[in-house]
């Protein structure tokens, strides 16, 4: 598989004021992002996971080594545009990143920044929509529609651009367990059904459970790397780090301790009904 | 309390003045108010209600959503009724007691005026019901591009209106917020005099205003981040054209101005229309 964006030696500082002395945060990590891929990068507060979101699409800049986007160095002021149409960032916040009061107008802001023609705009629009399911708010006002439904039309407005890949910055975090659902479905569709690259940070461990491969970061290093099921077997790591496990795996674990093993290692609770049942029947 | 703000929103629909050019829309609505400060007597002035009353029945939506938008402007329309009927005197006395002196004249100039005040409100809110607020931004962005030779940035402008109009629902639900916040830690919102109510906003009106700025600043990263680069090399999703219903509308609009201008000459005497005329 080809990647998508490639990070080598990866290394940024940040100021908390003017005149003190920078804090380092990431010295030297390299990944790549494969394309068609589905990502979770998990991490708690401060582990740098939101500041490498920003990296993906050149909102921030390295200090040292080069994230490259389908092989453009995200340095380089003059492919700017073509980096930030190819990696929509999909943020916290659904209420701070709409920007009109109309759902279809507000879909149709990133291909008018990109000077489409209006015809090709529109098929843009009625395709984003159609994507996240939300056609039939096209015309409707932003501002009464719930925080999953306003989710997924910043969802569109990205996808109104045509990316290749899709980084979304906790973007169940301020939703209610509706709309977690609504955006966590919507996403996973798009990355099956369109072959979208998605990239989710979360520090909620069940979301990392539906990804491909996980990445669990602390303190701007990468932790552990690898399928949800091989990352969650590094029971004590991931206790160290504060993240809390999905219940599936909490009791599985309590089960490993008590000698019972469950088998394959669940990670949702469909999958822990599943294994208990094998292990019951025995 | 706040969410009775009416004025100023978008009510979906597909009518035909939903359809009309947004720019036809606003340069009519100017127009419609200048007619109803020049509409001078009761036939003229009933002329002008009639005609906003057919345009409210083809803009098809509830005429209580445009009496709603009158609600909090009847202390304006008392207090300037009140004012023009104690100060205009002409025509015969009615009321005379100590030093008020109510005319003939005086009460209907207050009438007049009253009915000017809700004509104007309720034409305005017209514009607003059936425009996005986009589509007015664009308009007020296409008919200010002649003031871009002064250097004046029209784009910004206008997106600065869109993202304003964006975020009026938004902060007066957080204003809401902070004032149930405030009032849980026992601040007091409704009582005491003018100035200790004023002193009492200053906790609400601080965490709004941080908040905003944050607001702003994620913002801003989510425009840059779907490409916005200004104004330069943007289209937009709707193309706008002046259609069929644009000129009907402005023959219409034509016809009730002629309208207007003969009834005011017809019962005021050629002399009147002729002043008006003349301050025109």
């Amino acid at each position: 598989m080809e990647p998508i964006i490639q990070i080598n030696d990866l290394e940024f500082s940040y100021t908390v004021e003017e005149d003190a002395t920078p804090i380092p945060l990431f010295q030297g990590v390299s990944l790549s992002i494969e394309k068609g891929s589905f990502t979770a990068i998990l991490g708690h507060n401060g582990s740098g996971k939101s500041t490498l979101a920003r990296m993906l699409n050149g909102m921030l800049l390295p200090d040292g080594g080069t994230v490259t986007v389908n092989g453009m160095d995200t340095t380089d002021q003059d492919s700017q545009l073509a980096i930030r149409k190819t990696v929509g960032l999909v943020f916290q916040n659904p209420d701070n990143q709409i920007v009109s009061s109309i759902v279809e107008e507000d879909v149709a802001f990133g291909p008018e920044n990109l000077g489409l023609p209006s015809d090709e705009i529109r098929k843009r629009v009625d395709h984003a929509l159609q994507a996240v399911d939300m056609l039939s708010y096209a015309d409707h006002s932003t501002n009464r529609l719930s925080g999953g439904q306003k989710q997924r039309i910043a969802i569109a407005g990205v996808l109104a651009m045509n990316p290749s890949c899709l980084v979304l910055d906790e973007p169940t975090a301020m939703l209610d367990p509706k709309g977690r659902k609504e955006v966590l479905d919507t996403v996973r569709r798009l990355n099956r059904e369109q072959g979208i690259t998605v990239v989710l940070i979360t520090h909620y461990m069940e979301e990392a459970a539906l990804a491909d491969r996980c990445i669990v970061m602390e303190h701007g290093r990468v932790l552990l790397d690898g399928t949800p099921n091989e990352v969650f077997a590094h029971r004590q790591t991931l206790e160290q780090t504060g993240l809390t496990m999905p219940a599936a795996c909490q009791l599985a674990y309590e089960l490993q301790d008590m000698g019972i093993s469950l088998e394959p290692f669940p990670l949702t609770e469909a999958d822990c009904i599943a294994a208990l049942e094998k292990t019951l029947s025995k | 309390m706040l969410n009775d703000i009416t004025f100023g929103q978008y009510y979906p629909g597909n009518g035909v003045i939903h359809k009309m050019d947004p720019r036809a829309k606003i340069l009519f609505t100017i127009a419609f108010i200048v007619l109803s400060f020049i509409a001078g007597n009761a036939v003229s002035l009933l002329l002008v209600t009639f005609a906003l009353g057919a345009v409210i029945l083809l803009s098809r939506i509830p005429l209580k959503m445009y009496l709603k938008t009158l609600k909090p402007i009847i202390p304006i329309i008392i207090l300037t009724s009140i004012i023009n009927a104690l100060y205009v005197s002409s025509g015969k006395v009615l009321v005379e007691w100590q030093f008020i002196t109510i005319t003939s004249g005086g009460l209907l100039t207050a009438v007049y005026m009253s009915t000017r005040i809700a004509l104007l409100i309720m034409c305005s809110s017209m514009l607003t019901y059936t425009t996005t607020p986009t589509q007015l931004t664009d308009a007020i962005e296409r008919l200010l591009s002649p003031l871009k030779y002064i250097k004046l940035d029209v784009h910004s402008l206008a997106m600065m209106m869109t993202i304003a109009l964006r975020f009026i629902p938004t902060l007066i639900e957080e204003t809401e917020k902070i004032m149930s916040a405030q009032k849980a830690r026992g601040a007091d919102m409704e009582n005491g005099g003018l100035l200790k109510r004023i002193k009492a906003l200053i906790p609400v009106l601080i965490p709004l205003l941080i908040s905003s700025f944050r607001r702003a600043s994620e913002l801003a990263d989510a425009m840059e981040c779907r490409c916005y680069h200004g104004g330069k090399g943007r289209t937009r999703i709707k193309k706008l054209h002046m259609g069929l219903i644009d000129l009907v509308s402005l023959i219409a609009l034509a016809a009730v101005f002629v309208g207007v201008i003969f009834a005011n000459a017809c019962l005021s005497g050629v002399l009147y229309s002729l002043f008006i005329g003349g301050v025109l």
